[in-house]
């Protein structure tokens, strides 16, 4: 079964004769398990087709479906349970809370609310920074870590709450090759243990690690490749 | 941790930003408090030193007469016999009122005809405590009064008739001697001539007896209408407010507490303000995190309360420490000023009303913000720029 089904999505920004169609009826469907890439220029409407399939934003027009499930005429609280269960996100910056150590912000989703975070919760976050390689740093200030291992950090974050699918906006758009690697690895490995992926990046080779690639350009979809 | 946390954080955060803020709100506070015991402690002071400026309240006997007017001028008054009230009744029934903390002079008066050199002269039994108390513009103090029986002539009186200090005035064949000749005063006490009412009463053998009785009443804790309503209770005697004495203090006295609310009016507008550009810089600066509690599925209602509850952590210890801070300095203040507080115990109300007075303040001026926060599009928050 599909994890995500969308049928001639459309984004456009502004109105009048400075509308940009930022996604131009675009349709795509992606397997559970899948890892897709989504690769083309700057300015060709990348991130915001992903904020559209990650339920960040909703379309213009179109139709939009999360296992099966209509997201775009959603409550506002399904939406947020669905963000804080089944949808991960990262981007090419972190945006972890700078006063917060690596296991607070990856507890973040769990301090939404006045009842405390619980032990089963320090747990799980412990073990997500395991799973991403931070063992043992789980007390340090983001500015205590490298860039790669803040990125590490979001990724502990979005997989705390185990869920279906992670989209990667440019994870490692401001990382060395050596540490973008890492974190690519890092992605695979996460993918084959059955995370779905959608992940945007700037560089061919990444793309590599994906199962199936598409190619943007003018908001719409040039290329699909398995 | 909770949603709390992250407000608590956010201050400590920027803790110097925290702290600049807090001590403006923080003075802005304390003015208010301030302000606000000054102007009530002045308020009274005022009034209990206004009142020495003359009565409010006047006692006299049951109607006895009706005044005539024909086509509308005034003909005088028709009376049919000199009545008068009882003193000891009726002082006692003006001092036993509820609101009696509110009776700052009781003074009783015999209004008698005496005679100078063939010449009538009008006298006036007074009790000299109370007369005294009441006309603190004359150059005479309580403590001058050394003999059991003293008189005193007012200036026009004395000029007219040639009386000085030494020379008799005799009411009913006995003669009273003058002992202070007053400085002119420009009131009706320029053409009396005053003397101890107990003398008074005994040489013209009206025992107990005086004409009217003149009341000077506090009336800024409670109306003068109440005040004049339980006299008459008490008394059968006509009891009358002199409104336009009451209206003239209330007035001046108003008039300070009106410009008193007007800075505290001002300053809490400022707090607001200042408060919601705080906080609005604040989510100004945190789009992005704010995006991302959005993206791990923070509720709407979830970022308003962050937000707010930020507002309301700083606004909880301003208050505590405004409301202290204002407090003692309205105590400095006062006593610089020489006004004495009666009651000195702290009034833990007026400051649980502080507090909540700063957490309504901030929490308005956070309310925009935090609305503005909580309606961030995460994707538009989150987006490269
Ligand atoms: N919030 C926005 N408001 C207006 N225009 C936007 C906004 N976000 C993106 N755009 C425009 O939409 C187009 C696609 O942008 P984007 O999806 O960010 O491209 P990419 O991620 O591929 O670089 C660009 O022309 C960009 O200027
Ligand atoms: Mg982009």
């Amino acid at each position: 079964m599909n994890i995500i089904t969308a049928n001639n999505i459309s984004k456009v920004y502004g109105n009048g004769d400075s509308a940009v169609k930022a996604v131009d009826d675009v349709s795509l469907e992606l397997e559970k398990g899948e890892f897709l890439c989504i690769l083309g220029r700057s300015g060709s409407g990348k991130s915001t087709l992903l904020n559209l399939l990650a339920a960040l934003d909703k379309p213009t027009c179109g139709k939009l479906y999360f296992n099966g499930r209509d997201i775009i005429n959603i409550s506002g609280g399904e939406l947020n349970k669905l963000r804080r269960k089944q949808i991960a996100v990262i981007f090419q910056f972190h945006h972890l809370l700078p006063y917060f150590t690596a296991e607070e912000n990856v507890l973040l989703p769990c301090m939404n609310g006045i009842t405390p975070v619980k032990n089963e919760h320090r747990n799980t976050a412990r073990a997500s920074l395991d799973i991403v390689g931070l063992s043992g740093k789980h007390n340090r200030l983001p500015n205590q870590l490298s860039g790669g291992e803040q990125q590490r950090v979001a990724i502990a974050r979005a997989i705390c709450s185990s869920p279906e699918i992670l989209f990667a906006d440019e994870p490692t758009g401001s990382l060395d090759k050596e540490t973008g690697d890492s974190i690519i690895a890092l992605l695979s490995e996460l993918n084959k243990k059955g995370l779905t992926i959608v992940m945007i990046t700037h560089q061919q080779d990444y793309a590599a690690a994906a199962d199936r690639i598409i190619n943007m350009e003018n908001g719409k979809i040039k290329i699909n490749s398995y | 941790m909770n949603l709390f946390t992250i407000s608590f954080r956010n201050i400590q955060r920027r803790p110097l930003r925290a702290v600049l803020f807090s001590v403006v709100f923080i003075a802005g506070l304390a003015a208010v408090v301030g302000l606000h015991y000054v102007s009530i402690h002045i308020g009274q002071s005022m009034e209990e030193k206004l009142s020495r400026f003359g009565a409010n309240v006047m006692i006299l006997p049951k109607e006895n007469s009706h005044s005539v007017s024909y086509g509308g001028v005034q003909l005088g008054s028709l009376s049919y016999a000199v009545t008068y009230l009882n003193e000891t009744e009726t002082v006692y029934a003006v001092r036993s009122i509820e609101f009696n903390k509110n009776i700052s002079a009781v003074a009783p008066k015999l209004i008698v005809t005496g005679d100078y050199n063939g010449e009538p002269v009008l006298l006036a039994g007074v009790d000299w405590e109370q007369e005294i108390f009441l006309n603190p513009a004359w150059d005479i103090l309580e403590e001058d009064i050394k003999t059991p029986v003293y008189t005193i002539a007012g200036y026009s009186v004395a000029d007219r008739f040639g009386i000085n200090i030494g020379t008799d005035i005799s009411v009913n064949e006995t003669a009273l001697k003058v002992d202070h000749i007053l400085a002119e005063n420009g009131d009706d006490s320029d053409n009396l001539i005053f003397t101890t009412l107990s003398n008074l009463q005994s040489v013209t053998g009206s025992i107990n007896k005086v004409n009217f009785i003149e009341v000077a009443a506090l009336c800024s804790a409670c109306p003068i209408d109440d005040i004049v309503s339980q006299i008459s209770a008490n008394t059968d005697a006509q009891v009358k407010a002199l409104q336009s004495v009451v209206k003239q203090r209330m007035y001046t006295i108003g008039f300070v507490e009106m410009l008193v609310w007007c800075i505290i009016l001002i300053i809490l507008t400022a707090s607001v303000l200042m408060m919601a550009l705080f906080m609005l810089s604040s989510v100004n600066e945190r789009k992005k995190e704010i995006g991302i509690m959005r993206a791990v599925g923070y509720s709407k209602p979830s970022i308003f309360t962050a937000i707010c509850a930020e507002a309301a952590i700083l606004a909880i210890l301003s208050g505590i420490a405004g409301y202290i801070a204002g407090y003692f300095t309205s105590v400095k203040v006062l006593a610089v000023m020489d006004i004495v507080i009666n009651d000195n115990k702290i009034p833990v109300e007026d400051a649980l009303i502080t507090i909540g007075v700063a957490l309504f303040i901030a929490v308005a001026a956070a309310a925009v913000p935090a609305l503005k926060a909580a309606r961030l599009n995460p994707a538009e928050a989150l987006s490269g720029l």
